[in-house]
């Protein structure tokens, strides 16, 4: 009985070994961000000007402290760098923003079809739209990366509201001095510098997705910098509402 | 009914082992995926890196991200197609004698042909997700089947493609020119390689791409079929899904038609 | 036995095209072995893909044990057992994986395993069951293909020059295989242009040129188309001629040849005058071989099949190969 060759042998070894470098591919790093990050020692962070209480001047900021702890889980120190045209107009494009100067980005990014294009926003807090006060004359407050301002514009006609249009929470307050709104239209988010009006969450326009952004294709970072988060949530969950309403410390 | 399945089975018992014993197309669903989502998806990403001046690729995914779908695609079309050529090996070596001179119902053969080359495509197709985790797709169990509706779809859809072109066509040669021929234009023109903006009105698309282009794109049936496994596995869809899921459905349905008609036209 | 004839066509007709490959063809096959003589072209294999439904029916009418082929033939296919000139078997399956295929195609079930053995046995292949059959030989995929065919127990097997190609060995084998079938009440119809295989057979049907030139068994038609042939060598030049003369003889060398309808008797009569005087004394009988010359007008040595006729029967048949 003359024993004949497995038919199957060639098919099986490269079956087994076409298998091995999938395998092998799967597990890859796909690119070198996290590495060069790690290289340098340094996140850089970049940021805009001011956007109170996500982002103070001088290094401060619930976001920019944020940032800090991300670069420690990252096993880095973050590189703060302001971004002058950051919120300067309201194409992003002519924010002057660079991929080979900012890592992360923080200040006020809302995870949207708009930021998600352009970048990879990593959501880390809900924040909820709501109404201040109330009257005929509404301030619209929303320097957010990502906000849908058409739909909160459509929303403030609809309700029959007048709209003020409000560049930052220092004008909102002198609006609500001076008596130019009586209203305002903003993200909880923003409650702590902002008059103690009463706050009434509006849920037509839904949530909103605070927001990390790490540009698009850099795969290995934004893994890190998702762990990271999941991390900071994780130790901070029994504080963490508190720590999102309540003023920071050393304000 | 026994009958039929004993039938059906034999066929496509037949047509993988077959395809199995054949080292050469093994090769080739292992080679693409690699080719194409390591070294030319990874190689072009750069080019498709968003500064905020420099973006035209207005898709919320890394370019990556954005074909690893169609490769899934790509390595379901070769072994499909491919797999009509059993066709042409019967009748030019006699085989198909064996299988017509018997009592076999020809629905059941050409049940068995269709499973046959559709069931190894949808294999291959499936390796390529394998690679979910290097272009960061979350491939959840829940993903993973359904994207499986969609893949053998098209699977069937180019097993009976193949079945037509191999019907009509009466040598190996001529059928590798003509499926080759066919079959890379219908793929690159489904928004697979190359992504039509779906933010931007057909006049915006046609200021970026020449109007030929944007029309045989969206006439295209395999642009429809891609953008639901897209849909379906990365969650962005670039065209309604209703409509992606209608012509799919639609398309490979009155495609096995036609294959079945020319099957019993021998 | 059944009486009713293996085979029966009524005025079978079929045309490719410009060329009426069977004109009018009328017979009836009885049970047993029978065999289709005829030489290539003549309309053969024509008739046996017809009745291997192969290929469609067009004017006339046949049935194959009963069952008509034009209203009923996937019972028809059900009965038959087809072995064809070329191999029709898978080259990358093995030798079981072929035969699975078939018990599989046509219904005899999942469970088959015995069955295929006995066959294997049969045409002394069970060796080579996990063999692929690109290893096998000629002569061996020639017997494999005829285990295969009587696989599902058909109650006719078709053979289309079964031996022609094949060595001696694989030529007897064959012949044994197919005595052994005929004995188990299995139905042979065989074309063939090879004399030795016609004269096997029970009954013998010549065609030429799409026509049915004569049938019966082979003895009779050698009683009724042949004549014996006497071959004497003589010492005496003079008596040869006056026997070549007398009797409407002729010369074969130094040999004179004499056809005569009753041998014995003109030897009864001849040699005890004339026996000191024979050197060689030969009868021939009739053979099929002129029965054939006699009725086409040519011989079936010179219609061994050139390869273009090969190829144009199977083209004819309904392969691709030529255009």
């Amino acid at each position: 009985m003359k024993p004949h060759k497995n038919p199957y042998r060639a098919s099986l070894w490269t079956f087994l070994i076409g298998l091995a470098l999938l395998l092998l591919a799967r597990q890859l790093p796909p690119d070198l961000s996290l590495a060069l990050v790690q290289q340098a020692g340094a996140l850089r962070v970049c940021h805009p000007p001011s956007l109170p209480p996500l982002v103070e001047p001088g290094g401060e900021g619930l976001e920019v402290e944020l940032a800090q702890q991300i670069a420690k889980a990252l096993g880095v120190e973050a590189q703060l760098n302001l971004q002058v045209g950051w919120g300067q107009g309201q194409d992003p494009v002519d924010w002057g923003l660079r991929p080979e100067s900012c890592d992360l980005l923080v200040g006020g990014i809302l995870a949207g079809s708009e930021t998600q294009a352009l970048l990879t926003p990593l959501p880390y807090q809900r924040g909820h739209w709501g109404l201040w006060g109330q009257g005929s004359k509404v301030g619209l407050l929303a320097p957010f990366w990502g906000a849908d301002r058409l739909a909160l514009v459509e929303w403030l006609e609809a309700q029959g509201y007048e709209i003020v249009y409000l560049e930052s929470p220092t004008d909102a307050q002198g609006a609500l001095r001076r008596g130019d709104i009586t209203g305002l239209l903003s993200l909880d988010v923003l409650k702590p510098v902002l008059p103690a009006l009463p706050w009434q969450p509006v849920a037509e326009l839904g949530e909103a997705q605070l927001s990390v952004g790490v540009w698009k294709g850099r795969t290995t970072l934004k893994r890190a910098v998702a762990v990271a988060l999941r991390q900071i949530a994780r130790s901070l969950t029994p504080a963490a509402p508190a720590k999102a309403k309540e003023p920071a410390p050393g304000r | 009914m026994v009958y039929f399945l004993q039938v059906l089975y034999a066929v496509w018992a037949r047509e993988l082992k077959r395809s199995l014993r054949e080292s050469g197309q093994l090769m080739g669903a292992f080679s693409r995926p690699l080719l194409w989502v390591l070294i030319f998806g990874v190689g072009l990403s750069p080019f498709f890196r968003t500064g905020l001046r420099e973006t035209s690729f207005l898709v919320p995914f890394t370019y990556v991200q954005f074909i690893f779908p169609a490769v899934a695609v790509l390595n379901i079309m070769y072994p499909a197609v491919q797999a009509a050529v059993s066709l042409i090996y019967d009748r030019e070596f006699g085989f198909f004698r064996e299988i017509f001179a018997s009592p076999a119902s020809r629905p059941a053969v050409f049940l068995g042909k269709l499973l046959g080359g559709a069931s190894l495509a949808l294999l291959q197709g499936m390796l390529v997700l394998l690679l979910a985790p290097f272009v960061d797709v979350p491939m959840p169990w829940g993903v993973f089947w359904a994207c499986l509706l969609p893949m053998l779809l098209i699977a069937l859809a180019f097993t009976a493609l193949g079945l037509i072109i191999a019907s009509r066509m009466r040598s190996f040669e001529g059928f590798g020119v003509f499926a080759n021929t066919l079959i890379l234009p219908v793929y690159f023109l489904a928004s697979s390689i190359f992504p039509l903006d779906p933010s931007l009105t057909i006049e915006q698309q046609q200021q970026i791409f020449p109007p030929w282009l944007v029309f045989l794109v969206r006439i295209n049936p395999l642009t429809y079929a891609i953008d639901t496994l897209r849909g379906v596995s990365i969650g962005f869809q670039q065209f309604d899904p209703t409509a992606g899921w209608l012509v799919l459905s639609l398309g490979t349905a009155l495609l096995v038609g036609w294959a079945y008609y020319e099957f019993n036209r021998r | 036995m059944a009486a009713e004839p293996l085979i029966r066509t009524q005025s079978l007709c079929y045309q490719y095209g410009e060329i009426m490959a069977l004109n009018g063809v009328s017979l009836e096959m009885p049970h047993g072995f029978c065999a289709l003589l005829g030489p290539n072209g003549a309309g053969k294999s024509t008739l046996v893909g017809l009745l291997a439904t192969l290929l469609p029916m067009q004017k006339g009418e046949a049935w194959v044990m009963g069952l008509s082929v034009r209203q009923q033939p996937r019972r028809v296919r059900q009965q038959l057992g087809l072995v064809f000139q070329e191999p029709s078997l898978d080259e990358r399956l093995t030798v079981y994986e072929n035969l699975s295929f078939h018990a599989l195609i046509y219904g005899m079930g999942f469970e088959h395993t015995r069955r295929i053995a006995e066959v294997l046995e049969l045409v002394e292949l069970a060796e080579w069951a996990q063999a692929p059959v690109k290893a096998l030989s000629r002569g061996m995929k020639r017997r494999l293909e005829i285990g295969r065919a009587i696989l599902h127990r058909p109650r006719l097997l078709v053979l289309d020059e079964p031996t022609t190609g094949l060595d001696v060995q694989s030529r007897q084998r064959i012949w044994a295989y197919l005595r052994d079938l005929k004995n188990e009440g299995i139905g042979l119809l065989l074309t063939t242009h090879q004399l030795a295989e016609a004269d096997q057979a029970d009954w013998v049907a010549i065609v030429d040129h799409g026509q049915l030139l004569e049938a019966g068994s082979p003895h009779e038609l050698r009683r009724r188309h042949g004549t014996a042939q006497i071959v004497l060598g003589l010492f005496e030049r003079s008596l040869a001629e006056r026997l070549v003369s007398q009797h409407q003889g002729r010369w074969e060398g130094e040999r004179v040849v004499l056809e005569s309808p009753n041998p014995q008797a003109f030897l009864t009569t001849f040699m005890p005058s004339y026996g000191s005087l024979v050197s060689h004394l030969e009868v021939r009988w009739p053979s099929l071989e002129e029965v054939f010359l006699k009725l086409t007008g040519r011989s079936l040595r010179d219609e061994e099949a050139t390869n273009l006729e090969g190829l144009r029967a199977f083209a004819l048949r309904g392969g691709e190969h030529t255009r």
